[in-house]
């Protein structure tokens, strides 16, 4: 989910802003580095990736929606201190013309969407294929649990500017947790599966055995 | 193949953006977190009293479409980009 417009007190989201300015000065340094550029085309698949998994907003009930993140192709591919750049593209995009987040929660957003789901990725992916993991089984794992670390960044961000009246920030945090694991764990679920077919899917046209030791 | 693809993905960001700009202000997104967020918020004072939301409204669905279009149509363009040079290499 993203931060929408206007949900968080000015502090809070200089805060994160301030919070994501050196990732994301950092992640468009990495942009230009001639190997990533060499890569262009693995890098339009993982931007294909985050666009079309973001759009996929899956209607919940009380008329409410949850999405897919669709970080970790490109968090497998390229690392994640590439993916920062990528998704605030996605999210000036996304809050520009199709008012999902905001420009005031963009510092926000970037935290739990581009920094802490690919962070997550990486660290999940690289655990799962250092016990022997296959590739695309490792990707589709770290999909499902940077999916949920996703909306947890979300979930403090927004248990820190709402804090539960009688039970505070760590009441606020249970609170929506609570409310994202009804659509959450299972989306997590399916875009694991859906990232583990699409990182096959590449694998097979590029004819490599092992897309991640081209990184 | 690769160019017309790369048409249909630009004309589908072409289509978002003329479509969005002059809805920008009617369309929005929801998530329940933002309803609890809402009751949470009372006696709040917050930044802006955003949006008029209409979710699930007809607007929000296309507009949603035409981003995931665009993200088949530039998956498609690289995933054929790299079995060509899968091929070739």
């Amino acid at each position: 989910m993203h931060i929408a417009e206007g949900f968080l007190p000015i502090t809070h989201c200089a805060f994160w802003t301030a919070c994501t300015l050196p990732s994301a000065w950092d992640s468009i340094r990495q942009l230009r580095r001639p190997e990533v550029r060499a890569r262009r085309l693995e890098l339009a698949a993982a931007g294909g990736t985050l666009l079309l998994l973001t759009a996929l907003k899956l209607p919940s009930v009380a008329g409410s929606s949850s999405h897919p993140t669709g970080i970790t192709l490109g968090t497998v591919l390229f690392g994640p201190r590439v993916m920062p750049a990528l998704v605030l593209s996605v999210l000036i995009l996304q809050a520009l013309l199709l008012a999902h987040g905001g420009i005031t929660t963009l510092g926000a957003n970037l935290f739990s969407l581009g920094i802490c789901g690919p962070f997550t990725a990486y660290l999940a992916f690289r655990i799962c294929r250092r016990f022997g993991v296959p590739a695309a089984v490792s990707t589709g794992a770290a999909a499902s649990i940077s999916s949920v670390a996703v909306y947890g960044a979300a979930a403090l961000q927004m248990a820190l500017a709402y804090p539960d009246p009688r039970t505070g920030i760590a009441g606020a945090i249970g609170r929506f947790l609570a409310v994202f694991a009804w659509t959450q764990i299972p989306i997590a679920l399916v875009e694991g599966a859906m990232t583990a077919v699409v990182y096959r899917l590449l694998e097979g046209a590029t004819f490599t055995a092992k897309l991640e030791a081209a990184r | 193949m690769k160019r017309t693809l790369l048409a249909l993905t630009a004309a589908l960001l072409a289509a978002l953006v003329l479509f969005a700009i002059p809805r920008a202000e009617r369309i929005g997104s929801d998530d329940r977190a933002m309803a609890v967020a809402t009751e949470m918020r009372a006696g709040k004072k917050i930044g802006r009293q955003s949006f008029g939301l209409t979710p699930n409204g007809l607007e929000e669905r296309l507009l949603f479409a035409l981003q995931a279009g665009a993200g088949v149509g530039l998956f498609c363009y690289a995933y054929l980009g790299l079995r060509r040079r899968g091929s070739a290499g």
